[in-house]
């Protein structure tokens, strides 16, 4: 049985409609990253559900029983749901010590003090802050406000904490490694999580469920690697920092092995790529459509000669364009490559090429790694 | 209060039955106090508001009250009206602009120059502010009235100029002794900005090419401008409605102006409608001025400054400079602190005052008199303290209720309300006692310390509350979240992280309170009844008598007000801009 269950949970601001009809499930002790742009209503959905924000319909179960529920007029307060927080400002309370501030939970439970004081340590030895005990909670870095913020979640061992963006102030080396505990953290105590956050390696790497939002909606939910493998909408790839180019369906044949079809699309005159379009219905040629691609999979070579043109008609395996480098940077292990084929730009990220701006290139793009999606812009509603 | 935090449901322990209706109860809490803050503040202000608009459509003829326009017509036709209005414009004016000059000044040499002891300055430009206005108008009596007063005397005997050189009394006197009170409003007001000015933008200026002086008159000074025309609007309406200061220095030469004149009108034979009228007339100009300040100055304030901590180049002053400096401070300074304190000292301490300090006359006389011998100066001390302490501590619970819906509140109609609360702000104290004078007059509270009490209040409460205010619209509401969703009922969220949060500010609003209280003059002229004089009260029918113990007594409230400064400087608190 899901230990939170989200249904048709709608909230708006004035005109703003900042959560449209959301419904998801969580199992106990999973974890699920609502993903998404600012603005995008993955807050709104965590306030909810700590009760800091009321919706306007639908409701919310946490481990069986209503917390939330519009039409019944149940709306039990933060404190009554038992949950633990961390946001994204830490929220550390500047007046109060280390130990004050994790034990608050403790405290405000009316919990003796002997045990508060032992339960404390014992988390604080957790998240490797058992020096700083006596410390005023303002004296220590980020990274150390943001561990005090996580033990002070999880000192009442709450079944269900919250996570609003808890790591976006931290720098990338130490994010890395506060997944790492958290994940542990999360192993030894069995907590259930829904981590809000807008960087898609946290959200990938931390949750077992991923749901991607745009305008109050969810577009996409499913494991990590299949939302990452394939994207379920044109908002959903963009997202992930897919190229998307704008093109119209020249050819269509069925896929003979799985579902969808192969579609041939004109992204500019002289430029005519294959991909595969899901669904039931063909397109008829003419049609607007989205191409996305990876940029991961737009392999670039020097030019060696022209690039072979398939004499039969249908789709190739691979495909291979002529085109030339606009513009190379180096980012260590990779390398990402601006290109154009036919004055259509792409990303490419690669292994170091060594290649320059300017230069002739191969460009070779498999069939089955462009997603083909009908319609004319990525951020549309629905 | 505060019940425990019972987990929810199925996370600890098992749900517990009947969940509804202890939230309900607890709600309640959450929503009532604030509201309840909120409510009480909007009767304090529109009680006497009220009254006073009703009382002045009031006329008695043979028949009975009616409602008539009798009073605005009498009040129209009567040239006194005129000129205690003319006077009132004058001073008012006058004031603003000696205070502006003053305190751009002071604030700018203190904030942006390496002026010798600028850190010491800082700290004393503020004194005056602390200070009674009304005891700073008699000890300037004592400085230089005509004939007796040591200036007046010291120019006369080594200057052999003549003795009444110095115009105390009068329209002049009376500007003079305001500015010395406002301008460490002005200064307030201009020296936040002045210091969190973005350096750049100076620089700019000067790299593109204009001089010192120019970048101070075409940018220095228009950035400035949005701060320094709100604080010259509150000096304008605050000092031009102070009765302190022309009671001491207009009065005694038949000068009238709009607040000696409200006192007239309602001492004995009273005509009540007439003073109500005038009240009106004083309140609609008042409001009119407090919207036209938040329409179009306070709207244009946070263009100029950043908010980011920016440490000002400060300008290295010529010896020349330094001196003008140097000496503004010192004149400033010397006005008004320095020399009034001498006065009141010199006073204090002697049997008979003759305008010069012998050591025949040298006593400890009138000390001993108002604070062991008489009943009244005893009765006044006691009523100053206990409507400080008391007024002080249940204006800043009310304040901090009210801060809290305005700023944490549900978001319907919170700039209304904050307006409305914002009202006393301008009123001036006699035209608020006048108001709670009119409620009052045929209830029990008439000549309590209860009514006193509620007028203070009512005037006064706002300072408190813009004071919470900013204080609480800097804490991140995250803070007060997480503590709920720690477990935290909403009552034991106040008092373990929002209170402590706020203690900076509800010190900094209470002594702020206690200073006002121990030193208000207006209302209470008009509220005061025997046994329930002031301090102030005090020094007003003392006045008439002997000026030793006026002056023993008013340096004993000089003590208390000190007191209170010094504990404000201890807490570290900025002063809030009110």
């Amino acid at each position: 049985m899901a230990f939170v269950r989200i249904k048709d949970l709608r909230k708006r601001f004035g005109d703003l409609v900042a959560v449209d009809g959301v419904s998801f499930e969580v199992e106990e002790g999973h974890t699920l990253a609502l993903l998404g742009p600012s603005g995008c209503g993955k807050t709104t959905i965590l306030r909810c559900l700590a009760g800091l924000e009321t919706g306007d319909a639908g409701t919310i179960e946490i481990s069986g029983s209503a917390v939330f529920d519009h039409a019944a007029g149940v709306n039990l307060m933060p404190e009554q749901r038992g949950l633990g927080i961390v946001f994204q400002s830490y929220a550390v309370w500047p007046h109060m010590t280390v130990a004050e501030n994790v034990g608050f939970p403790l405290k405000v439970r009316r919990i003796a003090k002997a045990e508060i004081a032992a339960r404390t340590g014992r988390i604080l030895d957790m998240v490797g802050l058992a020096a700083a005990k006596d410390k005023p909670a303002t004296a220590l870095s980020g990274g150390q406000q943001q561990r005090v913020a996580l033990a002070r979640a999880l000192v009442h061992e709450p079944r269900l904490v919250l996570f609003d963006e808890p790591m976006s102030n931290l720098d990338a080396q130490l994010r890395a490694r506060m997944r790492m505990e958290l994940a542990v953290l999360q192993e030894q105590l069995g907590f259930t999580a829904i981590y809000v956050t807008h960087d898609q390696a946290e959200a990938f790497s931390l949750a077992e469920t991923v749901a991607v939002m745009n305008h109050g909606r969810i577009e996409s939910i499913g494991d990590p690697r299949s939302v990452f493998a394939r994207p379920q909408t044109p908002f959903v790839a963009e997202f992930l920092g897919l190229n998307i180019n704008r093109g119209r369906v020249v050819n269509c044949m069925p896929r003979d092995d799985a579902d969808g079809f192969y579609v041939e699309v004109a992204l500019s005159a002289d430029f005519r790529m294959w991909g595969v379009l899901r669904g039931e219905k063909a397109p008829s040629p003419g049609t607007s459509v989205l191409a996305c691609t990876r940029k991961e999979h737009i392999a670039v070579a020097k030019r060696a000669g022209a690039a072979p043109r398939p004499d039969v008609a249908g789709p190739p395996d691979a495909q291979m364009f002529d085109g030339v480098t606009r513009a190379a940077s180096f980012l260590g292990l990779e390398e990402e490559y601006l290109i154009a084929i036919d004055g259509v730009e792409l990303g490419a990220i690669q292994p170091p090429r060594g290649l320059h701006a300017g230069e002739p290139i191969t460009v070779t793009v498999r069939t089955e790694d462009c997603i083909v999606f009908v319609g004319d812009s990525p951020g549309a509603k629905g | 209060m505060d019940a425990p935090a019972k987990a929810l449901p199925g996370l600890e322990t098992a749900r517990p039955d009947g969940a509804p209706r202890r939230r309900s109860g607890r709600r309640l809490a959450e929503i009532a106090l604030p509201a309840a803050g909120v409510v009480i503040g909007m009767a304090l202000i529109l009680g006497p508001f009220g009254a006073t608009v009703i009382r002045s459509v009031l006329y008695w003829d043979a028949n009975g009250p009616a409602l008539s326009l009798q009073n605005f017509a009498g009040l129209f036709a009567d040239p006194r009206f005129y000129q205690a209005a003319g006077n009132t414009i004058l001073c008012g004016i006058g004031a603003t602009l000696v205070s502006c000059v003053l305190g751009l000044s002071l604030a700018w040499v203190v904030s942006r120059t390496d002026m010798p002891g600028r850190r010491w300055f800082e700290i004393f430009n503020l004194v005056p502010f602390f200070l009674s206005p009304y005891v700073g108008a008699i000890s300037w009596v004592y400085l230089a009235a005509p004939h007796s007063g040591i200036l007046s005397k010291l120019l006369a005997d080594v200057f052999g100029l003549p003795p009444d050189i110095i115009p105390i009394y009068g329209i002049g006197g009376a500007t003079f002794v305001l500015s010395l009170f406002y301008t460490p409003y002005v200064y307030l007001f201009v020296i936040a900005p002045m210091r969190q000015m973005d350096p750049a933008l100076e620089d700019a200026a000067r790299v593109h090419g204009a001089g010192f002086w120019t970048t101070l008159r075409l940018v220095t000074i228009p950035l400035l401008l949005p701060a320094l025309l709100s604080a010259a609007l509150i000096v304008l309406v605050t000092s031009a409605g102070l009765f302190d200061v022309p009671l001491a220095l207009a009065s005694p030469r038949g000068i009238r102006t709009m607040p000696t004149e409200i006192f007239q009108l309602v001492q004995y034979p009273s005509d009540l409608g007439r003073a109500a009228s005038f009240g009106v007339v004083v309140m609609t100009v008042t409001v009119l001025f407090t919207v036209l300040q938040r329409r179009y100055i306070d709207r244009r304030r946070f263009e100029t400054v950043t908010g980011k901590g920016y440490r000002p180049r400060t300008i290295a002053l010529r010896p020349g400079g330094r001196a003008a400096a140097l000496a503004l401070e010192i004149v400033y300074i010397g006005c008004g602190v320095v020399l009034p304190v001498i006065a009141l000292l010199m006073v204090s301490f002697s049997s008979i005052w003759t305008g010069t300090l012998s050591y025949a006359t040298l006593t400890l006389r009138n000390f001993e008199y108002v604070s062991f011998n008489y009943s009244l100066t005893q009765q006044a001390i006691l009523n100053s303290l206990f409507l400080a302490v008391v007024g002080a501590t249940l204006a800043v619970a009310m304040s901090v209720l009210q801060a809290y819906y305005v700023n944490r509140g549900a978001a319907r109609r919170r700039a209304l309300i904050d307006a409305v609360l914002s009202l006393p702000l301008g009123i001036p104290g006699i035209i608020l006692g006048l108001g709670f004078l009119i409620l009052a007059i045929r209830t029990p509270l008439y000549s309590t310390l209860a009514i006193i009490l509620i007028a203070y209040i009512a005037r006064f409460f706002p300072f408190a509350t813009r004071t919470v205010s900013a204080m609480l619209l800097a804490i991140n509401p995250e803070l007060e979240q997480s503590a709920r969703a720690s477990g935290a009922t909403w009552l034991q969220t106040m008092r373990y992280v929002l209170m402590p949060l706020l203690m900076p500010a509800i010190v900094a609003a209470w002594l702020m309170l206690f200073v006002i209280f121990i030193r208000e003059l207006g209302a209470t002229i008009l509220l005061y009844a025997q046994g329930t004089e002031t301090i102030s009260v005090a020094l007003v029918v003392l006045s008439e008598r002997s000026s030793g113990y006026v002056a023993a007594l008013a340096v004993i409230q000089l003590l208390l007000l000190l007191m209170a400064f010094s504990l404000f400087r201890a807490t570290r608190a900025s002063l809030i801009q009110a």
